[in-house]
């Protein structure tokens, strides 16, 4: 019964292909029969019938493939036959004329195509005589298709039968001539057929039809395939007949689709010592191509061939050279360009793409050929129209990006055209483009070593820099943070040998940097202070540090700018409090400035008292204060404690009781630094020479050095620690009794956040436990042992036993009084204490 | 497959546009057998009829380069490929066999799929045969393809029988063909 329904256009195809293959069996059937029983006759008409099915114009390409497949397979029944039949005595001349009787032009061709090839192998006629008549009368057929498939089998069935250099057909059969112009021809005719089609049927049609000339794509191709399989094609004749023939044909057919698939087949299907050979013919067709050929494409892969073919053999470099091959390619481009101007900018810059992937890949030394494809490609696209559609800017930015990676990225950024082309995108993209740089900076870890460098670099990534006026817009918050921790870690690749070139790039660097407002400074200006420290300690580490240029001392002032404008720029306040007291280490420990030193102090307590935000900030950055002091060896006595006395009033000013508590502990330590360390002394004091023995410091603070110091610019010795009991006394005591007035305050209000003041009691035991080690005669057995009966007293507490944390605190300090006994040396001190 | 039936090499990169095709006439055991071989073109851009001739295949030839990791991996895929596009009867017991080609570069210094790799494989689908070959130095070629020949006969069932719809009371016996494709 017949299905009524309407078919969809795929079920048509497979419906129609269906009919015609079984009709294609049906006579296959009776074709082979036939052959069987001896009768030619039939056999010719059966195989007429089934061909007859190749007529059909209802297939897409693909599906006639099949059909076409189908019927191949079949008629090597009937070649078999031929052959068997001559070999009764029947001559190829006979059958090549029986079977020009089949009604049809298509089957007849068919069957003329299978006897030509059993013709030629026989050798008894001449294969140019018999490949020419048969290329020639093939021009019978001039439906695209089926013109298409039958020339196709023309090629296939005379695979290996061609009169090629050293094939057994050559001499009388012909020449390697006779072999190319069969296939030129061919190839040409098909060519013809293909470009038709497009002309052919309504407008509407047009997509459809140019997908099934897609698809056809292949069998005009094939013939190219053959052609460069030639044993006899040489450079030479490749030179000199074929690429004329095929440029000649690709030319004038003025078929974009065409154009676009046979450029890709001459440029994939022969060797590549042909290309180098031939380029400027080849490159010479470019500008020709139709304006909608996508000839970046083209050229891609030409370039990708030519690249990985220099990657073989460093001989090629040569010949490239002496050919000009750069020069060549870039004119190319150019051409193409100026010729096509309505071609869209992205796909233009899409060339020079492919240009710099190939420079970059081949000619690692030639940073100029960079130059010049970015300035073709500025010159190409400035009075382009679409320069700014995203596609466009898109390939800008990949242009740009390709040579920061293949060479140097400074030089490359240096390069004049550089700027010039990235002037050609958005603001916003340039944006984008600037990060890009500074990733790819930080990714090949290229040192920047010139304040002109410094200066260029930032030109580049002014976006990220400062405010652009013309970019009112926004940023995303975490953008933002994210751009600006890559600018900081920019900084970090400033840097050079020389600690003076390395400081000019800092001073360089901020001088840009402070146009960057508020919220980029307090990105920007820690990692440049702490560029700046390093180089502190690199002066300081001189034999003669003092007559360096620039000296520890400008170095540290550029610090100290940097902290004030941090400090001034709000927000700020804590970083900026940090990195005076990291300076102000760095001028005691490193450099020895003693007034320096005590100014950077000075700037950290004014912004303790002006400018910390809230209570929880405040403590943290008072146990800064402490820990900086506590380590600083350079104050004599009476500035010293001038420091000392400030610190630790602050931390009674404290909110929190718990938080003075701990504060004042910590003060404890300014009055009792550790013994000295040698070794540290020797080395603040290397620039002294090294004849002065380290055990004459230790015991005085008057070492010849002092008295050089008028102004702060001297280095001065180490004072010798503080060791003064009475004031640790003062502290702990002080500290016990905030603790007590803690736990008052508690029992009037408890409040579930509160730090029990149980905990302040153990670390005050610590504390104690601390000093009585270190020999603090005030600390007696008698004293600790109260302390401990106190402490144990408070842990007995239910709310004590219930904070995990708080008992195994208590347990680790009993363990470590315990531990203590069992040494020999430490026996004395601690066998009198009891647990 | 130019080695094999034309005894020529070439070392240079000619991509193949479409299928390329060859015949050559094999002698099995008593039997002379035509073998038609298909090369498919390796880049897709060149395949754009598609691959109705894997249809009606007898046997499929897998090569890779055995300098080239990547083409190994993509043994699977084209395997894979075979099987959907051809279509077989018995999908499971269709003959393959393996080829690692380009033994011969470099001496056999820059080879990065060892032989036990690929053995191994084979064995995984289903006990493939394997050849290490050498197209340039004419190594193992022509054993690889005797193997070949007689997988694609051995694989060679009755052909599907077709019997026109209208019965020619004359008819005979339907000749057994003995061409074999690969």
């Amino acid at each position: 019964m017949e299905d009524h329904r309407i078919m969809t256009p795929q079920e048509e195809q497979v419906k129609w292909l269906q009919d015609a293959s079984n009709s294609v069996k049906r006579n296959a059937f009776y074709m082979k029969r036939a052959l069987d029983e001896d009768n030619l006759r039939e056999a010719l008409r059966y195989s007429a019938a089934m061909l007859v099915e190749l007529r059909t114009s209802l297939l897409t390409p693909q599906k006639y493939f099949e059909l076409y497949m189908q019927a191949f397979d079949e008629l090597r029944h009937l070649e078999a036959f031929f052959k068997e039949e001559h070999s009764k005595g029947r001559s190829y001349a006979d059958l090549y004329e029986l079977v020009q009787h089949a009604g049809n032009v298509l089957p007849r061709l068919y069957l003329l195509c299978t006897v030509g090839s059993c013709f030629i192998r026989s050798k008894e006629a001449h294969a140019k005589d018999i490949l020419k008549d048969l290329v020639e009368m093939c021009k019978g057929v001039q439906h695209p298709t089926r013109g298409l498939f039958l020339r196709s089998y023309l090629c296939q069935v005379s695979r290996g039968l061609l009169p090629d250099t050293g094939s057994e057909y050559e001499g009388d059969g012909g020449d390697i001539n006779d072999a190319l112009e069969f296939l030129l021809l061919n190839f040409t005719e098909m060519n013809k057929l293909w470009v038709r089609m497009q002309h052919q049927g309504s407008g509407k049609d047009r997509e459809r039809r140019e997908s099934e000339r897609q698809q056809l794509a292949d069998l005009v191709g094939k013939n190219l395939t053959y052609i460069s399989q030639l044993e006899g094609l040489d450079f030479k004749r490749y030179q000199e007949v074929v690429q004329g023939r095929m440029m000649e044909q690709v030319v004038s057919c003025k078929d974009e689709i065409a154009q676009q698939y046979l450029m890709q087949c001459i440029i994939q299907g022969f060797p590549d010592e042909f290309h180098l050979g031939t380029l400027p013919t080849l490159l010479a067709a470019l500008p020709e191509l139709q304006s909608g050929v996508k000839v970046h494409l083209v050229l891609a892969s030409l370039l990708d061939r030519l690249s990985r073919f220099a990657a073989t053999d460093a001989s090629v470099v040569d010949q490239f050279n002496s050919s000009d091959a750069f020069g060549q390619l870039l004119a190319a481009v150019t051409r193409v360009s100026e010729q096509h101007t309505e071609m869209p900018g992205a796909d233009i810059a899409a060339m020079y793409i492919a240009l710099a992937n190939f420079v970059g890949a081949v000619y690692p030394d030639h940073v100029d050929y960079i130059n010049r494809v970015l300035e073709s490609c500025h010159e190409a696209l400035a009075g382009h129209g679409d320069t700014k559609e995203d596609r466009t800017e898109k390939q800008i930015v990949a242009l740009l990006t390709l040579p920061l990676n293949s060479y140097d990225p400074v030089t490359v950024l240096g390069l004049s055209t550089y700027p010039r082309v990235m002037s050609l995108l958005k603001p916003a993209t340039c944006k984008a483009m600037a990060v890009k740089i500074v990733q790819t900076i930080l990714k090949v870890g290229t040192e920047i070593s010139e304040p002109a460098q410094v200066e260029m670099l930032l030109d580049f990534i002014a976006p990220l820099v400062a405010d652009s006026p013309t970019n009112g817009e926004e940023d995303d918050d975490e953008d933002f943070e994210d751009e600006q921790g890559l600018v900081a870690r920019l900084i970090h690749r400033l840097s050079a040998e020389n600690p003076a070139h390395h400081y000019a790039l800092l001073q360089t660097a901020r001088e840009r940097f402070s146009a960057g407002g508020a919220r980029r400074l307090r990105h920007t200006l820690p990692p440049i202070a702490f560029a700046a420290l390093g180089i502190v300690h690199r002066l300081a580490a001189a034999p003669n540090a003092e007559a360096c240029e620039p000296s520890p001392k400008e170095v540290l002032q550029f610090v100290h700018q940097c902290a004030a404008q941090l400090a001034e720029a709000g927000d700020s306040a804590e970083m900026a409090l940090q990195l005076f007291l990291t300076a102000a280490q760095s001028a005691s420990g490193h450099a020895c400035l003693e007034i320096i030193a005590y100014e950077f102090f000075e700037q950290a307590f004014i912004l303790f008292e002006e400018a910390i935000p809230d209570s929880a900030s405040e403590r943290v950055a008072l146990a800064s204060i402490t820990g900086a002091l506590q380590r600083c060896r350079i104050f004599p006595p009476e500035p010293r404690a001038t420091l000392v006395h400030k610190a630790t009033g602050y931390s009674a000013k404290l909110l929190r009781k718990a938080d003075q508590c701990r504060a004042v502990l910590a003060c404890s330590h300014l009055y009792w630094q550790d013994a000295v360390d040698e070794e540290d002394v020797d080395h603040a004091n290397n620039g002294e020479g090294e004849e002065r023995s380290a055990g004459a410091e230790a015991e005085n603070g008057a070492s010849p050095l002092a008295e050089n110091e008028e102004d702060g610019s001297g280095a001065n010795p180490l004072q010798p620690p503080v060791q003064d009991g009475e004031h640790v006394m003062m502290c702990l005591k002080r500290a016990l009794k905030i603790a007590h007035a803690a736990q008052q305050q508690l029992a009037v209000a408890l409040r579930s956040s509160d730090t029990l003041p149980a905990w302040l009691f153990v670390e005050i035991l610590n504390h104690y436990l601390y000093y009585y080690d270190q020999g603090l005669t005030s600390i007696s057995a008698s004293v600790l042992q109260n302390l401990l009966e106190l402490v144990a007293n408070e842990m007995a507490g239910e709310n004590c036993q219930a904070d995990a944390g708080l008992v195994a605190f208590y347990n680790n300090t009993l363990a470590h009084i315990t531990a203590q006994k069992t040494k020999p040396e430490k026996a004395s001190l601690y066998d009198v204490l009891q647990i | 497959m130019n080695q094999y039936v034309n005894k020529k090499f070439s070392s240079q990169y000619k991509a193949t546009i479409g299928a390329d095709f060859l015949t050559k006439e094999v002698q099995v055991d008593d039997r002379l057998v035509t073998m038609q071989i298909w090369d498919t073109a390796g880049q897709e851009r060149f395949q754009s009829l598609g691959v109705a001739f894997y249809r009606g295949a007898d046997c499929c030839v897998l090569v890779y380069d055995v300098n080239a990791q990547k083409t190994f991996e993509n043994l699977d895929n084209w395997r894979d490929e075979f099987l959907i596009q051809a279509s077989p009867a018995n999908p499971d017991n269709f003959p393959f066999v393996v080829l690692g080609n380009k033994v011969d570069m470099d001496e056999g210094r820059s080879r990065v799929v060892t032989e036990k790799k690929a053995k191994q494989w084979c064995t995984a689908k289903g006990g493939i045969p394997y050849f290490e070959t050498s197209a340039k130095e004419d190594l193992n070629v022509d054993s690889a393809f005797q193997c070949i020949a007689r997988n694609a006969l051995k694989n060679e069932t009755e052909e599907e029988l077709y019997m026109p719809d209208t019965v020619d009371m004359n008819a005979q016996a339907i000749p057994k063909r003995n061409s074999s494709c690969c």
